[in-house]
């Protein structure tokens, strides 16, 4: 596959001369892209069968609040314009990565990424700890403790996103727009519009038809 | 085998009726997007993600037509992402292993939940019908 690969790549990238003393690089990079999108498949098993487990227990609630008497909508709408912000400039760290080569660009773009990642996990660990406060946690009933588990899943998932956004700030700063750094940030990128993808199932199965 | 295959196949791309040369720029930029692809792919997701949210909040319309709604948005925008920002596309051959994975993760995933769902649906029939508030564990 990675010769047959490489020969098919060569007219795409002819464009990006700079590019074609790393082609060994660049091929063994695009295997690891996508080693790494199948790490995000097998991801979206996990996430498939947590959302298998929420549609099975999402009636039970054992006498406690269902769904439309706990989710704000107003507040979820907000949360998920700032993932889909965030997916957008990432997407734009990536244009200034191929089209601009800059790494100032990259960073600052990488920069706002993180601030509006860091504004949905806020927002999430405060309806989580306003959920608790009012005793109605994970341990209040079967729907609630799937809607725990679903939902923390991802926000950890989101979390990781951000760490990782982190340490590639470091990695740049020390070493700029390497091959190797190239490849580490188109599998940030896969991974991070993997989770935006994931909230809007997220929004459609557990706050929208919950609310309905 | 796929792998032997053109890399540019006229007609079958998400981007038809342009020139070959603008074929080839498009595949080129597909394979990480342009500012403008983004731009594109912004606007379609924040539309379909107003959308169900305003016909979720705004009483007065029908279950089914918002059900109907709601579905249909998501399942669009998760299409506008793949497209977009994940720049799945069938143009050549290297991506059309990630479509090929997509496509049966996306089998095992849909297996799993109706399989899951419907599984369980019939447990409940098949039990002594207290479905629903007498069978709570009281606290």
């Amino acid at each position: 596959m990675s010769s047959a690969a490489s020969a098919h790549d060569a007219p795409a990238h002819a464009g990006h001369g700079d590019h074609h003393d790393h082609h060994e690089h660049h091929d063994a990079g695009g295997m690891t892209v996508f080693g790494f999108w199948i790490y995000l498949m097998s991801d979206c098993l996990l996430f498939a069968s947590l959302f298998a487990t929420f549609a099975v227990l999402s009636h039970n609630v054992a006498g406690g609040p269902a769904g439309h008497q706990l989710f704000e909508l107003p507040y979820v709408l907000v949360e998920t314009f700032a993932l889909l912000f965030s997916s957008i400039t990432y997407g734009m760290a990536m244009v200034s990565m191929h089209e601009k080569n800059s790494t100032v660009r990259v960073m600052a773009w990488l920069a706002v990424t993180f601030v509006l990642g860091a504004v949905f996990i806020g927002m999430e660990i405060h309806e989580f700890a306003h959920l608790i406060a009012e005793g109605n946690g994970p341990d209040r009933s079967a729907f609630l403790s799937s809607f725990f588990t679903l939902v923390g899943t991802h926000g950890i998932h989101v979390t990781s996103g951000l760490i990782w956004i982190g340490v590639m700030m470091v990695q740049l700063t020390k070493k700029g727009l390497t091959s190797t750094n190239r490849t580490r940030l188109q599998c940030l990128s896969l991974f991070w519009h993997f989770l935006d993808i994931v909230w809007i199932c997220v929004f459609t199965f557990v706050y929208l038809m919950g609310y309905l | 085998m796929a792998l032997n295959a053109p890399p540019l196949d006229p007609g079958s791309g998400t981007f038809g009726g342009r020139t070959a040369a603008r074929q080839k720029a498009a595949a080129a930029a597909a394979s990480h997007g342009s500012a403008r692809s983004y731009g594109m792919g912004f606007l379609l997701s924040a539309v379909l993600t107003v959308i169900p949210f305003a016909m979720v909040m705004v009483p007065g319309m029908s279950h089914s037509t918002v059900m109907a709604a709601v579905l249909t948005s998501a399942v669009a925008q998760v299409f506008v992402h793949v497209v977009y920002f994940l720049h799945l596309n069938l143009a050549t051959s290297d991506n059309r292993w990630n479509v090929f994975t997509f496509a049966f993760t996306g089998l095992i995933a849909a297996i799993m939940i109706a399989g899951s769902v419907w599984i369980m649906y019939h447990l409940n029939s098949n039990m002594v019908h207290r479905m629903d508030n007498e069978a709570v564990i009281p606290r």
